[in-house]
C-alpha cells in the first residue's frame, strides 16, 4: 500500500492508531495487527513506525497538539475557565478514546522515571499553551508556576471525563460547577464545619 | 489473609510500582523472586487481575487509614499536607503501584463493578478523612475526596521523578492549590 502524503492521511491514521491503542494493552499487540487494523501491510506500517514507541509517540504529539489548539480557542471564546472547562469536557466526551489513551500515554500523567524526552515536552507545553493562555489570563509567578498549574487542571479535566464516560458521576451542570470549584477555589471553597482545624 | 498472601501482595505492589507501558510485570516474575511456583500464586489468586486488585485495595487501605488517622491529630490545614505528603513520599512503591493501577488515577478501567467498588470506597473515606466539611451529598465526598487524593499523589509522584524539588516553597504551593485553588495564583479580578 503506498501511503499517501498530506496530512490528512496520516492523522487517519494516527486517530485509528489512537482508538486502536486506547482499548489495548500495549503488551498485546503486535505491528501485523495493528497494520491489519489500519488497513496497512505490515512493512507499510512499520516504515511509519519502526517501534511501538514511536507510534505512541506520534499519537501522544497529535493528541496534544490538538488540545493546545482547541484549550486556547476556547479559553479566547470563552467568558471565563468554567465556560472553557465545558466546551473541553463537551469535546473529549464525545472522544472517549482520546481521553483513554492520554490516561495510559501522556506524560500529565507522571510514572516512575521522567520520560528522557520530558524537557521536550515541556517546553513544548509552555510554548504551545502555558504562553497563550497567560496572554489570555496571566498568573502571578513565572512560566514554571504556570506550567505547574496547567498541569493540574487538564490533569483534572481528563480525570474528570473519564469519570462521566465511565459513568461514575452524572454529567449534570451542577457536577461541572463541582469540578470546576475544586479546580478553581479549592477545598476551602467547600462547606467547613464552625471551629474545626484552620 | 496469611503471610504468604501478604508477601505475594508486597511483590506485586513492588513489581507494579515499576511498571511502564511498554514493559509490566508476570506472575512468573513475582513467583521468581518469592522462589515460588506460578500455581503457588495461582491458588491463592485465580488470576494476575485478582491479584492486582487485591494489592490495589491493600495500598489504597492503608493510605486511607493513614489519612484518617491523621483527623486525630488537630494539625492545620499546611501541616495537614504535607504530613500526607510525606506519606505518599516515603512509600514510593505504594504510590507508583496505585498511580499505575488504582481506580480514577492514571489508567482507564472498563469493568462496571470495580468501578462502583472505587465510588463507594472514595466515598467512605472521603466522609471520614473530610470529616471537619459538611458537604452536601455523597456525591459532593466522593468527587472532592478523589480529586484532593489524586492531587496528592500525582505531587508525590512529580517530586520523586525529579520533576518538582521537595522544597518549602513547592510545598505551600501545593498546600494552597488543594486548599484555595488555581484562582490563588491568577492576576488580575477573577473572570
Amino acid at each position: 500500500m503506498k501511503i499517501e502524503s498530506g496530512k490528512n492521511s496520516l492523522e487517519n491514521i494516527l486517530s485509528k492508531s489512537v482508538d486502536i491503542l486506547s482499548a489495548s494493552d500495549p503488551q498485546h499487540y503486535s505491528s501485523l495487527e495493528m497494520a491489519a487494523s489500519l488497513g496497512m501491510s505490515e512493512s507499510d506500517f512499520l516504515a511509519l513506525f519502526p517501534r511501538k514507541e514511536s507510534l505512541i509517540q506520534e499519537c501522544r504529539t497529535f493528541l496534544e497538539k490538538d488540545f493546545f489548539v482547541r484549550a486556547v480557542a476556547s479559553s479566547q471564546n470563552g467568558i471565563n475557565f468554567e465556560a472553557t472547562f465545558n466546551a473541553l469536557l463537551d469535546h473529549y466526551i464525545a472522544y472517549p478514546t482520546f481521553i483513554r489513551f492520554a490516561l495510559s500515554y501522556d506524560y500529565v500523567f507522571p510514572r516512575r522515571e521522567l520520560p528522557a524526552d520530558y524537557a521536550e515536552y515541556k517546553t513544548m507545553v509552555i510554548e504551545e499553551l502555558v504562553k497563550p493562555l497567560d496572554q489570555i489570563r496571566p498568573v502571578k509567578g513565572d512560566l514554571e508556576m504556570g506550567y505547574q498549574l496547567t498541569d493540574h487542571w487538564v490533569r483534572d479535566l481528563i480525570l474528570d471525563c473519564e469519570l462521566i464516560i465511565d459513568g461514575v458521576v452524572p454529567d449534570t451542570p451542577a457536577m461541572r460547577h463541582l469540578m470546576v470549584k475544586a479546580i478553581e477555589d479549592g477545598l476551602f471553597s467547600f462547606n467547613k464545619i464552625p471551629g474545626t482545624p484552620e | 489473609m496469611d503471610e504468604l498472601d501478604r508477601r505475594i501482595l508486597i511483590e506485586t505492589i513492588r513489581l507494579g510500582s515499576q511498571d511502564r507501558n511498554e514493559k509490566t510485570f508476570s506472575l512468573n516474575d513475582i513467583a521468581k523472586n518469592l522462589s515460588l511456583s506460578e500455581n503457588d500464586i495461582l491458588s491463592r489468586f485465580p488470576s494476575r487481575s485478582s491479584l492486582i486488585e487485591k494489592a490495589t485495595e491493600m495500598a489504597f487501605t492503608s493510605e486511607m487509614r493513614y489519612l484518617d488517622d491523621l483527623n486525630n491529630r488537630s494539625l492545620s490545614f499546611e501541616a495537614w499536607t504535607n504530613r500526607v505528603l510525606d506519606y505518599f513520599i516515603f512509600h514510593k512503591e505504594e504510590t507508583f503501584f496505585v498511580l499505575n493501577f488504582g481506580k480514577g488515577l492514571a489508567r482507564a478501567s472498563l469493568s462496571g463493578a470495580d468501578l462502583q467498588q472505587y465510588h463507594d470506597s472514595m466515598t467512605y473515606w472521603g466522609k471520614r478523612i473530610l470529616c471537619y466539611f459538611a458537604l452536601s451529598s455523597d456525591e459532593e465526598y466522593f468527587f472532592v475526596w478523589s480529586a484532593t487524593f489524586r492531587s496528592f499523589v500525582y505531587a508525590a509522584a512529580n517530586i520523586m521523578r525529579g520533576e518538582y524539588l521537595d522544597t518549602p516553597e513547592n510545598r505551600k504551593f501545593l498546600a494552597t492549590l488543594i486548599g484555595h485553588g488555581m484562582n490563588s495564583f491568577m492576576k488580575g479580578p477573577r473572570l
